[in-house]
C-alpha cells in the first residue's frame, strides 16, 4: 500500500484535486497559490483603479459617487499593496527558497500552509465587507480618528481586522522563512553562497517580523475604540490622533522595503542569467539590501513633515530619508555594471527587469525631493507622491515580479510562455506605465491633492488627467495580454526542459516542474552560483570558458534517477487539513468580534474550530506514510 | 515608377519631419509640464515663503534631472552597445566587482546628498518659524468636515474665504473640531495638517493683492472623509486700504429686514437654519445680537456650520464648491438646489449627525471651562460675545446645578445645565455633524431665503 502511494508522489506534479490543494503542504505549491491569488487580486485591484481612473478623467466627472470613490480607493490600496505585492514575494520566496538554497521543503510546512490560508482568508473578510455595507472606505492607512469615527458603519472594522489577519499571515511565513534560510542550506551554501534573492528573502522576513506587530497594536487600538469604548484616538479625551500616524509608519516605511527588496532580488538573479555575467558587486549588493533593512526603521516620519511635529524632527527625518538613497544607488549601480560589457540577451524576463532599473530611478530620485522637507510640504498627499509611489512600487516592485514570472514559470509549468506576446506585454505595460503615471507629477506639482473624488473646471487639471487614464487603458490592455500569454503557454507553451535559460542557480539543476521532493541527492554547493561552475569557467584572463559536458549532458543534472530496486526513505511531511481549519476557525471568530455582543456567540464557535485544528496540529504526527525516493 | 518613387520619398520626407517634430516637441513639452498652470500651482509662487520652497525644489529637480541623464545614460548606453549580436561570439569576461568603483559610487551620492541637506534644513527652519510681533495678523482656523473656518482677531468669523492684506505676515493657528484636515494654499506655502486636539502653525504672506474675481484657491489636503475633495477654500488677498475696508464691513452686524421677500426669508432662518447656522443680527435693542448655537464643540471654540452674517459677500458656498448667485457669471440654480436638498450636490451624510444629550457630573467640568472662556472672550471684546446678563443667568444656573448635584438631584441638576448650555451654545463632546439634513423648504421659501441671504453682505 505505501509504496503503492509513494509511486503516486514520484510524479513531478503530485496528487491532484481540490483536497490535495487544500491539504496541501508542499512549499511549491503553496507558493502557486499565493501567486494565483496575487493574480486574481491583481485583476480584482487594477479593475478598481480604473474606474478611479474612469471617474478622473475629465473634470466634475459622474463615473462614481464620493462614497463609491472612496471605497474603491482604499480597497486598490489594500489590495494592490496586501493582497497582491507582498503574496507576489511570498509566492516566489515559498516556491523558490528551498530548491535554491538545495532543501526539500522549508522548515515548518504545515505552518507554511498555515500562513497561506490565514493570508487567504485576510483578503476574504477585507472583500467581505463590501457584501455587508460597502467596502472600507478610510484609506488604505486608515488615519484616527476618521477611522473611528463612524462605527455603525462596520467597513472600517473589517479594515482593521482584515489587515491583522493578513499580518498575521505573515509574521508565520517570515518566521518559517528565517528559519528555513538559517538552518536548511544543503552542505556548502554558506550565507556569502546564496542566491541574492534568497538574501532579500531574509532581509524581508526579519522586516516582516519586527514591523507587523506595530501595526497590529495600532489596529488593536482602532478596533477597540470602535467596538469597545476605548479612547486612544479621541482627541476630546486627550487621544492622539498622531501616535496612529507614528504606529503606522513606522511599519509603514519598513513596508515599502519589504514590496521591492523581493522584486529586487529577482533582478538580480535575472540580470547575470541574460548578460551571462555574474552580479556586479555581489557582497555590495547583499549588503546593500541589509542597510535597506536597518535604515528603513529609521526614516517613517518622512510620512508626516506636514503633521507639525516640529523642525527638530523633520530636519532628523529628513537627513535619514536622504542617506537611504545611497545603499538603493548602490543597487542601481551595480545592476548596470552587472549588464557592462556582457553578452546582453533580451528575452522577457530581461526586458521587464531593466524596465524595473530605468523606472526605478525615476521613483528613486522623485523620493530624494520628499527628503526635502520644504518642497514635501508642496508634495505631500498630491498627486506628485502617487506617482512617485507608483514609479517604485509598479514600475519597481511589479516589473521586478513580472520578470519573475516569465523567468520561473518554466520552472513552474514545464513550458516555455510565449516571447512574442511577452515582449507585447512588457512595451505596451512600460508605455501605459508611464502615460499613467508620469503626467502625475505634473498634476501634483500643480496643486492637485490626492483621494478626491472630482475636481472642478479652471484648475488645469484636465489634459493631463484625460492622458493619465488613457494610460490606464493600455495598462488594462497589456494586462489582458499577460492573462492571456498565461493561459495559453500552461497548456501550449513550449517545452521547457529543467534549464531553458542557461541559468546559474541551483533550481535550473531539476525537472521543470521539480519533484516533490525538489531533490534526490541533497546537492552539494561548493561555489556562489554554483550550477553556472559546473557549466563554465573563466580562462585566465577571466572571458567565460564552456566545459565540456559531463557525460552527454546530462549527468549535471540531479533529476530522478534510476534507484533499481533500491529506495531510499527521505523524510517528506503528509498533507493536513489542519492549517486550513485552523485559519478557518480565527477567520469566524474575528467576524464574531465585530458584530459584539451577539457575535461573541460566532467568536466562541470560531475559537472551538481553531482550538480543534490546533489541537489536531500538535497531535497528529507530521508524516503519516513512509516516502522513498 | 515615379509616382511610387515620389510617393516613397515624401513617406520618408514625412518620417524625418516626424521625427524632427518628436525632437523638439519632446523637451518643449516637458518643459511646458514643469512650469505652473493653474490657479492652484506650487510652480507659481505669490508669496515668499511659497518662492522659497519653489527655489528650494527647482535645485533639486535640476540636480535630479542631470542624475536621471546620467544612469539612464549608462544603462541605455550599456543595453545598446553590448546586447548580444547574432554574427559574434564574444566571450564576455566575467566581472565580479570593482571595490574602488564601489566606493566612489558609494560617497559621490553620499556627498551629494549630506550637501542637499545643507539648503533643506536652513530652510525648513525659516519657514517653520512661528511669526511673532506687532504687525503679525494671527487668525484662528478650525477644520470642519467639510467646511473651513476662519475667526479673525477683531471678533467676527468666516467660512470657506479668507482675506489677508498683501505684503504682511499672517499667522494661523489651526485646530480641527473632528478629524485630521490639512490646509493647503499652494501659491503661498506648502500644506499643514489641521489635527484635533494640537494647535499647528503656517506662515501666509502674499506679495500682491489678487485680481477681483481671481482669488487664490486652496483645499483640504488630508483625506477627511466622504467630502473631502469639496473641502476647498479661496484667500483673498486686499491691498492694506482694502482689507481695513473689509474688516469694517464684517464687523457690521447683519440688518434684520421688516418687510417684503427677505423678511420672509428671515422667518424661515429664524426658525431652521439657527439651529446650527450663526448670523449676528442687529438686535430689537440696537444691539448686536449672535443667532444660532455658540460655543465650543469638542472642545474647540468653534461655530458647528458656516457663520451666514455677511454671506452676501461671498463668491462661493458649500465650501468653495460652488459659485454664488451674485458672483460674476453665476445663476441661482446650485444655490437653490442646495437649499432644496443640500446633499443632491455635495456628498454629505445628515443622517449621522450627533449631538449627544448632556449627563450632569461628567459634562460639569467642560460647562465650567465654557463659561469661564465665555466671559474672557465677553471681557476683552473677542470672539462671539455674550450679554452681561445671559452671563449672569447661565453663572446662576452652573451654581444651582451644583447644589442639585451636592443635594443628590441628578435629575434637577441635568435641568439645570441643559438649560445653561443652550443659553451658553455648549455644544457636548462627541458632537459630529456630517451634513445639512432636508428640510423640505418650498420654492417660495427658498426665493426668500436667498433674498435675504443677498442682502447680508
Amino acid at each position: 500500500m505505501a509504496v503503492a502511494t509513494t509511486e503516486v508522489q514520484l510524479t513531478s506534479t503530485g496528487p491532484s484535486g481540490l483536497w490535495s490543494w487544500l491539504t496541501t503542504v508542499d512549499h511549491k505549491r503553496i507558493g502557486l497559490l499565493y501567486g494565483i491569488s496575487a493574480l486574481v487580486f491583481f485583476i480584482v485591484g487594477g479593475l478598481e483603479a480604473f474606474f478611479v481612473r474612469l471617474q478622473l478623467s475629465g473634470a466634475n466627472g459622474t463615473v462614481l459617487s464620493a462614497d463609491a470613490y472612496n471605497q474603491l480607493f482604499t480597497m486598490h490600496g489594500l489590495t494592490m499593496v496586501f493582497l497582491v505585492v507582498m503574496p507576489l514575494g511570498a509566492a516566489f520566496t515559498n516556491y523558490l527558497l528551498p530548491i535554491m538554497i538545495g532543501a526539500r521543503d522549508v522548515a515548518f510546512p504545515r505552518l507554511n500552509a498555515f500562513s497561506y490560508w490565514v493570508f487567504f482568508f485576510g483578503g476574504v473578510l477585507l472583500y467581505t465587507s463590501f457584501v455587508v455595507g460597502g467596502g472600507p472606505d478610510g484609506g488604505w492607512f486608515g488615519y484616527a480618528p476618521l477611522s473611528i469615527e463612524i462605527t455603525e458603519v462596520v467597513r472600517m472594522d473589517y479594515w482593521a481586522l482584515g489587515l491583522q489577519f493578513l499580518g498575521v499571515g505573515s509574521i508565520a511565513a517570515s518566521a518559517n522563512f528565517i528559519a528555513t534560510i538559517l538552518t536548511m542550506r544543503a552542505p556548502g551554501m554558506t550565507l556569502m553562497r546564496m542566491p541574492v534573492f534568497i538574501w532579500m528573502a531574509l532581509v524581508t522576513a526579519f522586516l516582516l517580523i519586527f514591523s507587523l506587530p506595530i501595526i497590529g497594536v495600532g489596529l488593536f487600538q482602532v478596533f477597540f475604540d470602535r467596538n469597545f469604548g476605548t479612547l486612544f484616538y479621541v482627541s476630546y479625551a486627550q487621544g492622539d490622533p498622531l501616535l496612529w500616524q507614528h504606529l503606522f509608519w513606522l511599519f509603514g516605511h519598513p513596508e515599502v522595503y519589504i514590496l521591492i527588496l523581493p522584486a529586487m532580488g529577482i533582478v538580480s538573479e535575472v540580470l547575470p542569467t541574460f548578460s551571462r555575467k555574474p552580479l556586479f558587486g555581489y557582497s555590495f549588493v547583499v549588503f546593500a539590501g541589509i542597510a535597506i533593512g536597518f535604515q528603513g526603521f529609521g526614516v517613517w516620519s518622512h510620512h508626516m513633515f506636514t503633521s507639525g511635529m516640529g523642525p527638530i524632527a523633520e530636519a532628523g527625518f529628513a537627513t535619514s530619508t536622504m542617506l537611504i538613497a545611497v545603499p538603493t544607488g548602490i543597487k542601481i549601480f551595480n545592476w548596470i555594471g552587472t549588464t557592462w560589457d556582457g553578452v546582453l540577451r533580451f528575452k522577457t524576463p530581461m526586458l521587464f527587469s531593466l524596465g524595473f532599473i530605468a523606472m526605478f530611478v525615476i521613483g528613486g530620485l522623485s523620493g530624494v525631493t520628499h527628503a526635502i522637507v520644504p518642497a514635501d510640504t508642496q508634495q505631500h498627499d498630491s498627486y506628485y507622491v502617487v506617482a512617485h509611489f507608483h514609479y517604485v512600487l509598479f514600475g519597481g516592485a511589479l516589473f521586478g515580479f513580472v520578470a519573475g514570472v516569465y523567468y520561473w514559470f518554466p520552472k513552474f509549468t514545464g513550458r516555455m510562455m510565449s516571447e512574442t506576446l511577452g515582449k507585447w506585454h512588457f512595451w505596451l505595460m512600460l508605455a501605459g506605465f508611464n502615460l499613467t503615471f508620469a503626467p502625475m507629477h505634473i498634476l501634483g506639482l500643480n496643486g492637485m491633492p490626492r483621494r478626491t473624488y472630482r475636481y472642478p473646471e479652471g484648475l488645469g487639471w484636465e489634459f493631463w488627467n484625460g492622458i493619465a487614464t488613457l494610460g490606464s487603458a493600455v495598462i488594462a490592455i497589456s494586462g489582458l495580454v499577460f492573462i492571456w500569454n498565461l493561459i495559453k503557454s500552461r497548456k501550449h507553451g513550449e517545452i521547457a526542459g529543467p534549464d531553458p535559460w542557461d541559468g546559474r542557480t541551483l533550481e535550473w539543476t531539476i525537472s521543470s516542474p521539480p519533484p516533490v521532493h525538489n531533490f534526490d541527492e541533497v546537492p552539494i554547493v561548493q561555489h556562489r552560483d554554483d550550477f553556472w561552475h559546473q557549466k563554465y569557467t573563466e580562462d585566465d584572463d577571466g572571458y567565460l570558458v564552456e566545459l565540456e559536458p559531463v557525460s552527454g549532458g546530462t549527468a549535471v543534472l540531479t533529476g530522478p534517477e534510476d534507484h533499481g530496486d533500491e529506495r531510499k526513505e527521505i523524510h517528506m511531511p503528509s498533507p493536513s487539513y489542519y492549517p486550513i481549519l485552523s485559519a478557518l476557525g480565527l477567520a469566524i471568530s474575528s467576524i464574531g468580534l465585530i458584530y459584539q455582543p451577539v457575535g461573541f456567540i460566532i467568536t466562541a464557535v470560531g475559537m472551538m474550530v481553531a482550538l480543534w485544528g490546533l489541537f489536531g496540529w500538535a497531535i497528529e504526527p507530521s508524516q503519516r506514510e513512509p516516502y522513498y525516493v | 515608377m515615379t509616382t511610387e518613387f515620389t510617393a516613397a520619398k515624401r513617406k520618408n520626407v514625412s518620417a524625418s519631419r516626424w521625427r524632427r517634430l518628436l525632437i523638439w516637441a519632446a523637451p518643449a513639452l516637458v518643459l511646458a509640464a514643469c512650469s505652473g498652470t493653474g490657479p492652484q500651482t506650487s510652480l507659481d509662487p505669490a508669496g515668499p515663503i511659497a518662492e522659497k520652497i519653489d527655489g528650494l525644489w527647482l535645485l533639486v529637480f535640476w540636480i535630479a534631472v542631470v542624475v536621471f541623464v546620467l544612469v539612464e545614460a549608462a544603462l541605455v548606453y550599456s543595453i545598446v552597445k553590448f546586447r548580444e549580436r547574432p554574427d559574434s561570439d564574444r566571450r564576455p569576461k566575467q566581472l565580479h566587482g570593482n571595490t574602488r568603483l564601489e566606493i566612489i559610487w558609494t560617497i559621490i551620492p553620499a556627498l551629494l546628498l549630506a550637501g542637499l541637506t545643507v539648503p533643506t534644513l536652513q530652510t525648513l527652519f525659516e519657514i517653520r518659524e512661528v511669526p511673532e510681533g506687532p504687525d503679525v495678523i494671527t487668525i484662528q482656523v478650525v477644520g470642519h468636515q467639510w467646511w473651513w473656518e476662519f475667526q479673525y482677531p477683531e471678533g467676527f468669523t468666516t467660512a470657506n474665504e479668507l482675506h489677508i492684506p498683501a505684503d504682511t505676515t499672517v499667522n494661523l493657528e489651526m485646530t480641527s473640531v473632528d478629524v485630521i484636515h490639512s490646509f493647503w494654499v499652494p501659491k503661498l506655502n506648502g500644506k499643514r495638517d489641521v489635527v484635533p486636539g494640537r494647535m499647528t502653525n503656517l506662515t501666509l504672506e502674499a506679495y500682491e493683492p489678487t485680481p477681483p474675481g481671481e482669488p487664490h484657491p486652496g483645499q483640504c489636503a488630508e483625506f477627511c472623509g466622504l467630502a473631502h475633495a469639496d473641502m476647498r477654500f479661496k484667500v483673498f488677498v486686499d491691498s492694506a486700504a482694502d482689507y481695513e475696508a473689509w474688516i469694517a464691513q464684517q464687523m457690521t452686524p447683519a440688518t434684520v429686514p421688516t418687510e417684503g421677500i427677505a423678511a420672509q426669508g428671515y422667518d424661515t432662518f429664524a426658525a431652521v437654519c439657527v439651529a446650527c447656522h450663526n448670523a449676528t443680527v442687529v438686535g430689537e435693542d440696537g444691539n448686536p445680537e449672535v443667532l444660532g448655537p455658540v460655543g465650543y464643540v469638542n472642545g474647540v471654540y468653534a461655530d458647528l456650520a458656516p457663520d451666514l452674517t455677511h454671506f452676501g459677500e461671498r463668491s462661493t458656498f458649500g465650501s468653495g464648491t460652488f459659485d454664488t448667485p451674485w458672483a460674476d457669471g453665476a445663476t441661482e440654480d446650485h444655490l437653490r438646489q442646495w437649499l432644496d436638498n443640500p446633499a443632491s450636490i455635495k456628498p454629505m451624510s445628515p443622517e449621522r449627525n450627533v449631538i449627544p444629550p448632556i449627563g450632569c457630573v461628567p459634562e460639569q467640568e467642560r460647562v465650567d471651562l465654557a463659561l469661564e472662556a465665555a466671559i474672557e472672550r465677553t471681557v476683552e471684546g473677542e470672539g462671539k460675545i455674550l450679554s452681561e446678563e445671559t452671563l449672569q443667568t447661565v453663572e446662576t444656573l452652573y451654581e444651582d446645578a451644583l447644589a442639585f448635584e451636592a443635594l443628590g438631584d441628578q435629575e434637577a441638576c441635568v435641568r439645570a445645565l441643559e438649560e445653561a448650555r443652550q443659553l451658553l451654545g455648549y455644544i457636548p463632546d462627541r458632537t459630529l455633524i456630517l451634513g445639512m439634513p432636508d428640510f423640505g423648504l418650498d420654492q417660495n421659501e427658498i426665493t426668500a431665503l436667498i433674498a435675504l441671504l443677498e442682502g447680508w453682505e
